[in-house]
Order: C-alpha cells, then sequence, then structure tokens
C-alpha cells in the first residue's frame, strides 16, 4: 500500500531542477534568449558539417564584393568569399572563445575567491589587492595590454586575455558568497560535527554560493564576445582569413570597402549584436529564476 | 510668533558640534580612501611598466627600420636608458614620473606632456558629451519604463536598453558614419573639427566646443558640436543602456514604498511625485553605474576614436601599442587607470552628499 503511495506521488517531488524548469518557463525573456542561443549552438555546431562554401579558402575574385543576391544571401567579400558562410563559421569561434574564455575565468576566480574569502588572513589581503589592481584598468585597456604583449595576435591570446580580464569579478562574487555565508548556522553545525575545513568549504559553502556565479557567467559570456569581436577589429585579436566577427569588420573597415559594400560590415556586426543580446537575455532570466530577491 | 514659543530649546553649539563631528568622520574617511588608493597606483605604475616591457619587440629597432646597423640600434638604446638593468629603469621611471617628467614619445620625439595636452582634453570633450547622452536619454528612459511598467512602453524601452547594451560599440559608429555620413551627409564622417577651421583657429583648452565659446566663435562651436555628435552617441549607447535598465529597476523598487504612496495620497501630481520624490532616492544606485560607466567610456574611447578618427588618448595608446613607444603606452594608460580609480573613488564619496544615511567610519 505505502509503496503504491510513493510510487503515485514521486512525480510531485519537486527537484531543484524541476523548479528551476517551472520558474525558468514563466520568464518571457529567459526562454527567447535560450532560443536565441540555441540557435547559435546549433548553427555553430552545423558550421563544420554543412557548408556551401569554404569560410576562409573559397576566395573567388570574379565574384568579389557582390551586393546579397539568392546564391550569396549576405553578399560576398573583397575577395569573393561568401559572408553568409563566413558569418555561420564565425558562431563557432565566438562560441567557442566565449564560452571557454568564461568557464576558465569562472573556475580560476571562483576557486581563488572561495579560498580567500574561507581563509581570510594574509592571503585576503593579498587577493583583495591583486582584484583591485586588476579593476583599476578598464576591461577592454586590460584585453588589449595582455593581448600586446603576447608574441602575436591569435585567437588564442584573445581568448586566454578575455578570461584574464575576467577573473577578479569571479574572485569577488565568490569570495563575498562566501564571507556571506561562512557563520551561518548550518556551518557551524557542520563545523561542530567534526566536519573538515576542506569538507565545509566545497560540500557546504560552494554549492549554496554558485548561484551568481552562474548568472555572471552567462552575462559574461556576452562581454566576452564583445571582446572578442573588439580586439578582432583592433587587428589585435583573430587574424584574417579566420572568419572571427570582428575581424571581418576590420578587414572591410581597413580594406576601405566598408562604405561602397556595406553588407560586409552589416551582418557580421548583426551577428554579434543577435548573439550578445541572446546571452544577456538569457542571463537575466537566470537571475530572474534564481534569485528571489532580484526585482522585476 | 507663537511657533518660537514652542520650539524646543537647543543649545547653539551642539548642532555645532555634531556638525563638525561628522565633518571630521567624514574627512577621515576622505583620507583614508585616498591613502587606500596608493597601494593600488603603485601596483598599476608596476604593472604597466612591466607589460609595456613585456610588448615584443624593441622600440629602438621601430624607430630605426629594419635595415639599421646593430651599432646604431646599440646606442639608440643606450640613449633611451634600455640597456640599463630593469629595477633601475622603473626608479629612474618612477622618478621622473613623480616630478612630473613623463618623457617624450620615442616615435614622434614630442614630449608626452604636450601630446597629453592636445590629446587629453579631446577625450574629455567626448566622454563628457557622451555622458551627457547617456544620462540624459538614459535616465528618463528608465523612468518611464518604470512608470508604465509591464506594458508596452517598459517591454520597448528595455528592449532598446538590451539592444543598447548588446551593442559592439565599433560598429554602432560605422553605421552612424554609414548612414549619417556617407549617405546623408548630415553629420561630418571623421576628426574634430572641419581642416579649413584648423588653420585659424587657437584652442585654448584643447576642448574644441568649451574653446569655441571662450573665443566667442559661433562657426567653431557648431562646427565642433556637429563633429562630436556621433562619436559621443557611438560611445554613450552602452552607458544610456546600462543607465535606463538600473533607473528602471531602482525606480521599481522606490515606488512601490510607503513614502511615494503617502505622497500620492497627499494629492501631490503623479509628476511632482515621480521625479521629486521618487526619483531622488532611486538616483543612489544610478550614480553608482554612471561612475562604474566611466571605465566603459574610456574603453571604448579607443575604438570609437579609431573609427571616427578622434585625436585623444584612446587612439593614442592604441597607435604607442603598435609603434612600441613605451614613454606613450605607459603614460596613456596610467593616466587612464587613475581616471578610472579616481571616479570610482568619487562615486563612493558621493554617496555622503546623496545618502545622509550612509556612515563613515
Amino acid at each position: 500500500m505505502s509503496a503504491v503511495i510513493a510510487a503515485r506521488s514521486e512525480p510531485k517531488i519537486q527537484t531543484p531542477f524541476s523548479i528551476f524548469v517551472r520558474r525558468f518557463r514563466k520568464s518571457g525573456p529567459g526562454k527567447l534568449g535560450a532560443v536565441l542561443t540555441v540557435i547559435f549552438i546549433a548553427l555553430a555546431l552545423l558550421a563544420p558539417v554543412l557548408k556551401p562554401y569554404d569560410a576562409s579558402m573559397d576566395a573567388n575574385l570574379q565574384i568579389k564584393l557582390q551586393a546579397p543576391s539568392w546564391q550569396h544571401i549576405m553578399g560576398t567579400d573583397d575577395l569573393g568569399r561568401d559572408i553568409a558562410t563566413r558569418v555561420w563559421h564565425g558562431a563557432g569561434i565566438s562560441l567557442r572563445v566565449g564560452v571557454v574564455s568564461v568557464t576558465l575565468a569562472l573556475v580560476v576566480g571562483s576557486f581563488v575567491g572561495f579560498i580567500a574569502g574561507f581563509l581570510g588572513g594574509w592571503f585576503d589581503i593579498f587577493i583583495g589587492w591583486i582584484t583591485d589592481l586588476m579593476l583599476a584598468f578598464p576591461g577592454t585597456l586590460l584585453a588589449i595590454g595582455i593581448v600586446a604583449i603576447s608574441p602575436k595576435p591569435s585567437l588564442e591570446n584573445t581568448l586566454l586575455a578575455i578570461s584574464i580580464v575576467q577573473i577578479p569579478i569571479y574572485i569577488r562574487l565568490a569570495r563575498g558568497a562566501v564571507i556571506g555565508l561562512r557563520d551561518l548556522e548550518y556551518v557551524q553545525a557542520a563545523n561542530a560535527l567534526g566536519a573538515s575545513n576542506l569538507r565545509i568549504l566545497f560540500r557546504h559553502l560552494v554549492p549554496n554560493a554558485l548561484t551568481p556565479l552562474l548568472v555572471q557567467g552567462t552575462l559574461s559570456i556576452a562581454t566576452a564576445t564583445l571582446e572578442t569581436a573588439a580586439l578582432g577589429f583592433l587587428g589585435l585579436g583573430a587574424q584574417p582569413p579566420t572568419p572571427e566577427w570582428g575581424t571581418m569588420i576590420a578587414d572591410a573597415f581597413r580594406g576601405a570597402y566598408w562604405d561602397s559594400a556595406p553588407w560586409t560590415t552589416v551582418f557580421p556586426g548583426l551577428a554579434i549584436l543577435f548573439s550578445v543580446v541572446g546571452y544577456n537575455l538569457l542571463g537575466d532570466g537566470l537571475r530572474d529564476v534564481l534569485d528571489p530577491r532580484a526585482v522585476n | 510668533m507663537r511657533t518660537d514659543v514652542f520650539k524646543p530649546f537647543r543649545f547653539p553649539r551642539a548642532n555645532m558640534l555634531e556638525t563638525i563631528t561628522k565633518e571630521f568622520i567624514l574627512g577621515a574617511y576622505f583620507l583614508r580612501r585616498l591613502l587606500g588608493l596608493l597601494p593600488v597606483l603603485l601596483g598599476v605604475s608596476l604593472l604597466v611598466f612591466a607589460f609595456v616591457r613585456a610588448i615584443p619587440g624593441d622600440p629602438a629597432r621601430v624607430m630605426l627600420g629594419e635595415r639599421a646597423t646593430e651599432e646604431s640600434v646599440k646606442r639608440i638604446r643606450a640613449d633611451l636608458g634600455l640597456d640599463k638593468p630593469i629595477t633601475e629603469q622603473y626608479v629612474k621611471y618612477m622618478g621622473n614620473l613623480l616630478t612630473g617628467n613623463l618623457g617624450t614619445s620615442i616615435f614622434s620625439q614630442i614630449p608626452i606632456a604636450d601630446d597629453l595636452r592636445r590629446r587629453f582634453p579631446a577625450t574629455l570633450e567626448l566622454s563628457i558629451a557622451a555622458m551627457l547622452f547617456a544620462v540624459m536619454i538614459g535616465v528618463p528612459l528608465g523612468v518611464l519604463a518604470a512608470v508604465r511598467r509591464n506594458t508596452g512602453v517598459d517591454n520597448a524601452t528595455m528592449a532598446l536598453a538590451l539592444v543598447g547594451v548588446s551593442m559592439p560599440v565599433f560598429w554602432l559608429g560605422m553605421i552612424l558614419k554609414f548612414i549619417f555620413s556617407i549617405q546623408t551627409k548630415i553629420f561630418p564622417p571623421s576628426a574634430r573639427i572641419s581642416d579649413l577651421l584648423t588653420f585659424t583657429f587657437v584652442p585654448i583648452t584643447n576642448m574644441l566646443v568649451l574653446d569655441g565659446i571662450l573665443r566667442v566663435n559661433p562657426a567653431i562651436v557648431w562646427d565642433a558640436l556637429l563633429h562630436l555628435v556621433m562619436p559621443a552617441v557611438a560611445l554613450g549607447t552602452i552607458p544610456m543602456a546600462i543607465i535606463a535598465r538600473m533607473t528602471r529597476a531602482s525606480m521599481v523598487e522606490v515606488l512601490s514604498q510607503d513614502y511615494v504612496r503617502t505622497a500620492r495620497a497627499k494629492g501631490l501630481v503623479q509628476r511632482t511625485v515621480i521625479w521629486k520624490h521618487a526619483l531622488r532616492n532611486a538616483m543612489l544606485p544610478v550614480i553608482t553605474v554612471i561612475g562604474l560607466s566611466f571605465g566603459t567610456l574610456l574603453s571604448g574611447a579607443v575604438l570609437t576614436e579609431t573609427i571616427f578618427a578622434w585625436s585623444g588618448i584612446g587612439s593614442w595608446i592604441y597607435e604607442g601599442i603598435f609603434q612600441r613607444d613605451y614613454p606613450v603606452v605607459q603614460s596613456g594608460v596610467l593616466l587612464v587607470s587613475l581616471i578610472f580609480v579616481l571616479v570610482n573613488l568619487i562615486v563612493d564619496l558621493s554617496y555622503a552628499a546623496f545618502d545622509p544615511r550612509i556612515q563613515y567610519r
């Protein structure tokens, strides 16, 4: 009998995940952002499989700088390459840089922040000084600086630079979260039960401090995408013929054909804009759902 | 007369003492915050110094070109002091910095101070214009969205703000340039002032709009303003969007508070309640965001100045990196981060002015 009841009531059990899903479905911006993001991920994943034209190699000077047509829906660039294909392949590059750089920053930054907040003392002070120092530079400028000292501009260095720039944000967030939780009763209880410091930190503190970090992570992908494009545009990021969006716009700008052939600039820019709007919406949605204190 | 009778007696000096104590605490707090900046600024100078030296490539080589002999490169390196040990270079550099000697540009041989006098006002002018645009559009948009919460107006405004935060600055600049100067020729495409006017006009502060006003030269003011519009809009769009979002969030919270309801119940006009009672209290987080946006402005200046050929600090640093111009990059980045740090401090301190509840100890 009791087994039957248990079986019946099972679907009604609310796991944190099911609560999350239910709340998320009510968040309009979140859903739209999720859809946009999924579209971009799908485009990025499909790019290597389906390719009407090769993104960086299919040059054909006979059809250079053609306006959008049925064959080339976004037109062609100065080497006669299909812009739609390039923009499409750019989705993968942008997504990879965004996700990898943010993940790296999130893992490293949060780890350092957790430790600093938990240990306190001189280590905390030292880390505080380092974060203050890094935050004393406007983000893009610091990224430019880091890229400038790398032997030669490349996508990998862009990724690393953008990641480093974001680390202090996560250090602060993680440190703040741990300090806020450190003195709560349940942590004291764990301590009284003889749990080791490591266990308290990773088993009791970290899981409860993750939410703001994940929300920030989604929003950071937006920033990272914009910064990748900015560095690419300045000639400090991905190099031609890589179909990176910022680099494509830079090609058009420096090649001085952007004003006579605006489609070479408009479409990569729209791609940046739409993907960043998607990440921002998704991040906003996650924040609404995960942070009950957020006002809407 | 009667009011005087009922006024509770108060020893006049007690009040004064209270003021003095408060000011003293505030002053001590200011001082401590200023002192707290020192280790950060020291670290920044060290970091910038190390960074600039880590940029691959030899400035002496860049200066003389590929075909220079080993000997002349060596001589130039000695002239620039680059052959000394790195610690000695840093000490010399800090000494020069503290005595106000910024050195000369390796590439153009122009004293850094001269370049700064010319370029810094340009960036300042651009940033101020961008910030004016951001605040004057962003705050009303945010208030509008908060007042018409959950309506079409709110959604449209916030959608606009979202697009604004997601905008690649350089792309926006190019689109603006394409529409407003290449297609319709409303605004000049680049530079700070028309070439023709540069020959006859002697600037004072190098903030050209201000100079035009000071010299009572309407033609200059108009010309400089026309040049300023597009870069300022491009640069100000992201801060505008951030400010709009923050104002909305903050206003929504304030509008739900009891004192706002009281103000309404008293029969005050909607306009007074919103702009006088609510907005004043909603501005605190907005001010934080305005201050923090300065960082975005200074970073964005590198991109905007490149697009619009605006000869400010941003394009100066950018060119400096490519030319391995150590003194230029050092001074530029130091200046930018100094401003950034100071603005953040001012934001913190301005809380006292806007929120008397905050206590400083």
